[in-house]
């Protein structure tokens, strides 16, 4: 565990904890205001200075998912990425399969960060997979990009820099007045 | 009550103390870049601390369009109608304008602050009225920081690697804006060690591949790639975002 400053700290995320319940404990923890779960590290905010025993990493470490059914969110999405080709030339297929791999999976919103709204989806078929990040980012992507990269399938909130495999986009908005439409845990499937 | 803006130059946004408890669907904190010097000017007008402002990186000119009482960075202006006030934020990178009662503006998700990366609100622009709300004058009394005392700026080391040549001076480069700003000065050496995208933090020192060093403000990304060699030091997160474009900075390990 490290300190993040003097009014956070990091650690390793636990193996095999949803993201929505880590959340859902560390932020029940006295002086937590907030929490961010990225891929392989968790960090824990707190109002003043922090302060975590060591039991209650060990319960973090055993959190279960609430009863709470998770969503499942339907996005509808037009392949019609410049990287579409070259996608399909990486693991040897039509752009046609692509499109198809790429619409047959149900992911599931791992992590959220980068942008407001930002959700890393897993479930990516395995040969979309080991798709790498672009050698040379874009330097803007607009919103509702839908891209693919270094295992997670994603939408751009808003426009940004972008060095993801660019496949499509969707016209729904990620991020609003009301927050994000996404929330850990959340099931989404894309059709046309 | 309210007034117009007539001049405007640089970034000028309604701001208050932000969203908190959203960080875990990307949204950082944003708010005012130097809370206790919005607190310090909602007090010059009896308003409590927190209360909605307008948060002014640059110049800015305003026309009373009706009787009010109005504070700028702590010194009070009792205007009548047709008064034209001038605002810069010189000699510090920030000023604030407060109106009694707190600024008019929408709600959006528990605050009033514009976050321009997550596209709540807009910049405000020359011809946009600005209106006073009506907030119960309630004071509050919690000790505020000296923004202009010299010390170096005090940091926590880590999480990656410390670098002691840190310690500066850098100079606050004219590029800053409040996603991060950007240190000119001497470049840091780092690891070629694979990026992953970890929690970000608001006072986080982070190094980029060109080696100059930037600081997280308040519309951070909650999540970034680049190593963090240091946070700074809460109590002193408010003295680093008041010195101007050009001015100079040394750090010290808290």
């Amino acid at each position: 565990m490290h300190r993040l400053g003097d009014r956070a700290l990091i650690f390793a995320r636990p193996p095999d904890v949803s993201a929505r319940a880590i959340v859902r404990v560390a932020r029940s923890w006295d002086g937590v205001i907030d929490v961010v779960v990225a891929r392989d590290d968790v960090a824990v905010y707190f109002e003043r200075t922090p302060a975590i025993d060591p039991s209650q990493l060990w319960l973090l470490a055993t959190a279960r998912d609430d009863d709470d059914q998770p969503r499942t969110i339907e996005l509808r999405a037009t392949y019609d990425g410049p990287d579409l080709d070259d996608v399909a030339r990486a693991i040897d297929a039509s752009t046609d399969d692509v499109i198809r791999i790429h619409l047959a999976s149900t992911y599931v919103v791992e992590t959220m960060g980068f942008a407001p709204g930002f959700a890393y989806l897993t479930g990516l078929d395995a040969r979309l997979a080991t798709l790498p990040r672009l050698a040379t980012p874009r330097t803007q992507v607009p919103a509702g990009t839908l891209a693919i990269a270094g295992g997670y399938t994603a939408v751009y909130p808003f426009a940004s820099p972008g060095g993801w495999n660019w496949i499509g986009h969707v016209d729904a908005q990620m991020f609003t007045s009301e927050g994000a439409l996404l929330r850990l845990g959340d099931r989404v499937r894309f059709t046309r | 009550m309210s007034l117009v803006i007539t001049k405007l130059l640089g970034l000028v946004t309604v701001q208050d103390a932000g969203r908190i408890g959203r960080m875990h669907e990307g949204l950082s904190h944003g708010g005012a870049l130097v809370p206790s010097l919005l607190a310090w000017t909602n007090r010059a007008v009896a308003n409590p601390d927190d209360t909605a402002g307008i948060e002014v990186l640059g110049r800015l000119v305003v026309r009373a369009t009706a009787a009010l009482d109005v504070s700028v960075g702590g010194s009070t202006h009792a205007l009548q109608i047709d008064d034209e006030l001038a605002i810069e934020s010189e000699p510090r990178r920030v000023t604030y304008l407060a109106l009694r009662g707190g600024v008019a503006a929408p709600v959006v998700l528990g605050s009033c602050s514009t976050h321009l990366s997550a596209g709540l609100g807009a910049p405000l622009r020359a011809g946009t009225t600005v209106a006073a709300s009506s907030v119960a004058s309630i004071l509050d009394d919690k000790p505020l920081p000296d923004l202009d005392a010299l010390d170096p700026i005090r940091v926590i080391p880590g999480p990656d690697a410390f670098p002691a040549m840190i310690a500066g001076p850098y100079k606050i480069a004219s590029t800053s804006d409040r996603v991060g700003t950007r240190l000119d000065g001497p470049r840091l050496a780092r690891s070629d060690a694979p990026e992953r995208s970890r929690p970000m933090a608001r006072g986080a020192i982070e190094v980029p591949r060109d080696g100059l060093p930037i600081v997280l403000g308040p519309e951070h990304p909650t999540t970034g790639g680049y190593p963090v060699i240091a946070v700074i030091a809460s109590d002193d997160l408010d003295r680093f975002f008041s010195i101007r474009p050009g001015g100079s900075v040394r750090f010290v390990i808290a």
